[in-house]
C-alpha cells in the first residue's frame, strides 16, 4: 500500500523547508504519485490565488493624505527597533508635534507663549529624553460638548500612573507613554475608554470648561473632580495598583 | 551643479536625500514601494482602510524611522518589515469592525483576472479567523519563519505551526484546493 506524505510535509517540500533525506523521500514519492502531484499543485494554486487576491494597490488619494499629514506637522513613531506605538492613537496632533520640536530645541520661551505654565516642565521632561531613545507615544483627542468628562481605564497593570491636568481648548486629550502607548483608545461620548494600558503613564488633559470629571478603573470610580475640587477614592483591595494624581494642583 | 533626478537615484541615495530633508526623495520612495507595502499591509490587516492607515503612517514616520536604518539590508525589505510591524501594532488597537462595514469598494487589482474570483478569495480570507490569517500571511506571503512569527504575535513556535496548518486546512476547504 502506498503511503502518501502528509499535507504539511508537501507544503514544506514546496516551500523548500524540507531538506536532506526527507526531501529526497518526498521527491521520490512525487515522481510516481499523480495524486500527490495534484496536491502539490493545489498548494501553489492556493498561494497564487491568495497572493493575487490581496495584491492591491493604494488608492490614488493616499499620497495626498500623507503629504497633508506631513505638512500639518503630524508625527508618527514607527515600531522599528523595538520602539513601538499604536495605530489609531499614534498620530500625534500638530500641536503636540510642534511641542516636540520646541522641547527638543529647548525653546521654552516659545512654548511659554502658547501653553499654560503648568504644561511646560512636564512636556520638557517627557520629550527631551526622546531625542536619544524614543519612547512609544500614543494619544487621542476627543471633542467635548458638555461640561462632564469620563475617562474609563480598563484592565490596567499594577503601577499605571495617571496624571490629570487642565488645559485650554475644547478637547479631552489623552497622551500615553511607555507601555501605556500600547493601549486601545476608544472615544466615547464626552469621554474616552483606555483598554489594557499596562503599567506606563497616561496623561489626561481636561478642557477648561469641564466642571465634572471622573476617572474610573475597571468600572469603579477612582478619581472625581467636581466644581474644581478633586478627590481620590480608595481602591478596593483587589483592584489594580493605579496611581491617579493631579498635576501641579490643577483641578 | 547637476543633481540627478530622484527617479534616477539609488535607494541609498534617496535615503541620504531624505535624511537631508529632500522631500522629493520621499515621494520617489512612495512611487517605488507603496504598491508592495500596501499589499503587505492589506494582507496583515485584512482591511483596506487599515492598510491605508498603515502605509500612511509608514511614510509619515519614515523620515524619523530612517534614523534606525543601518543600510545593511535592502531598503525594500526593511520597509516591508516596518510595514508589517506597523500593521500588527495597528491590529492590536483597532476598532475595525464598524469601519470594515464602510469598506465595500471594489479594490484596484494589479492584473485583469476576474474580479469575482478575487472577491471570492478575499471573502474567504475575511471569514478566516484572524489568528489563522495572520500566521498564514506572515509565513506564506511575507516569508517570516515560525520563530519570528511567534515573536511578533507573542505565541509559541508550536502554536504558529499549528495555526498555519489550520489556516491551510481552512483555505483548502474553502477554496476547493482539497484533493
Amino acid at each position: 500500500m502506498m503511503i502518501h506524505p502528509r499535507f504539511r510535509r508537501l507544503r514544506d517540500f514546496k516551500s523548500g523547508e524540507l531538506e536532506g533525506r526527507a526531501r529526497r523521500r518526498v521527491a521520490r514519492h512525487l515522481a510516481g504519485c499523480p495524486r500527490c502531484q495534484d496536491r502539490l499543485r493545489s498548494i501553489e494554486e492556493i498561494r497564487s490565488r491568495v497572493r493575487a487576491a490581496t495584491d492591491l494597490r493604494p488608492p490614488p488619494g493616499l499620497w495626498d493624505r500623507i503629504e497633508e499629514s506631513r505638512s500639518r506637522g503630524r508625527a508618527v513613531l514607527l515600531p522599528e527597533g523595538g520602539a513601538a506605538t499604536m495605530r489609531g492613537a499614534r498620530s500625534l496632533r500638530p500641536s503636540w508635534a510642534a511641542l516636540l520640536v520646541l522641547a527638543l530645541v529647548g525653546a521654552g520661551a516659545v512654548a511659554a507663549a502658547t501653553l499654560p505654565g503648568s504644561w511646560l516642565e512636564p512636556i520638557r521632561d517627557l520629550f527631551a529624553p526622546a531625542a536619544e531613545a524614543p519612547d512609544p507615544v500614543a494619544g487621542v483627542q476627543v471633542p467635548i460638548r458638555g461640561t462632564e468628562v469620563a475617562v474609563a481605564v480598563e484592565s490596567p497593570a499594577d503601577g499605571l500612573e495617571i496624571v490629570v491636568r487642565r488645559r485650554r481648548g475644547s478637547e479631552l486629550g489623552i497622551r500615553a507613554t511607555g507601555e501605556a502607548a500600547g493601549a486601545v483608545f476608544r472615544p466615547l461620548e464626552d469621554g474616552v475608554r483606555i483598554t489594557a494600558p499596562g503599567s506606563g503613564r497616561v496623561e489626561v488633559d481636561l478642557p477648561a470648561m469641564v466642571t465634572r470629571a471622573v476617572v474610573s478603573v475597571d468600572g469603579a470610580p477612582r478619581w472625581i473632580m467636581e466644581d474644581g475640587r478633586a478627590r481620590t477614592i480608595a481602591p478596593a483591595a483587589d483592584a489594580a495598583d493605579v496611581e491617579i494624581r493631579v498635576d501641579r494642583g490643577e483641578g | 551643479m547637476n543633481r540627478p533626478s530622484t527617479s534616477d537615484r539609488s535607494d541609498r541615495g534617496l535615503v541620504a536625500a531624505l535624511r537631508g530633508g529632500d522631500q522629493d526623495a520621499l515621494a520617489e520612495l512612495y512611487r517605488r514601494y507603496a504598491d508592495a507595502l500596501y499589499a503587505a499591509a492589506y494582507r496583515i490587516t485584512g482591511d483596506e482602510t487599515h492598510a491605508q492607515d498603515t502605509v500612511h503612517d509608514v511614510f509619515v514616520g519614515l523620515e524619523r524611522a530612517l534614523r534606525s536604518y543601518d543600510e545593511r539590508g535592502e531598503l525594500g525589505a526593511w520597509l516591508r518589515k516596518v510595514t508589517v510591524r506597523t500593521a500588527l501594532m495597528g491590529i492590536r488597537s483597532r476598532r475595525r469592525r464598524s469601519r470594515r462595514e464602510e469598506t465595500v469598494e471594489v479594490p484596484t487589482m494589479t492584473d485583469p483576472e476576474p474580479v469575482e474570483e478575487r472577491m471570492a478569495v478575499r471573502a474567504a480570507l475575511e471569514r478566516m479567523p484572524e489568528k489563522l490569517r495572520l500566521v498564514f500571511m506572515l509565513k506564506e506571503m511575507e516569508g517570516f519563519g515560525h520563530g519570528e512569527i511567534a515573536d511578533r504575535l507573542g505565541i509559541s513556535e508550536g502554536a504558529s505551526s499549528v495555526r498555519l496548518s489550520r489556516a491551510w486546512a481552512y483555505l483548502r476547504r474553502t477554496l476547493g484546493g482539497e484533493s
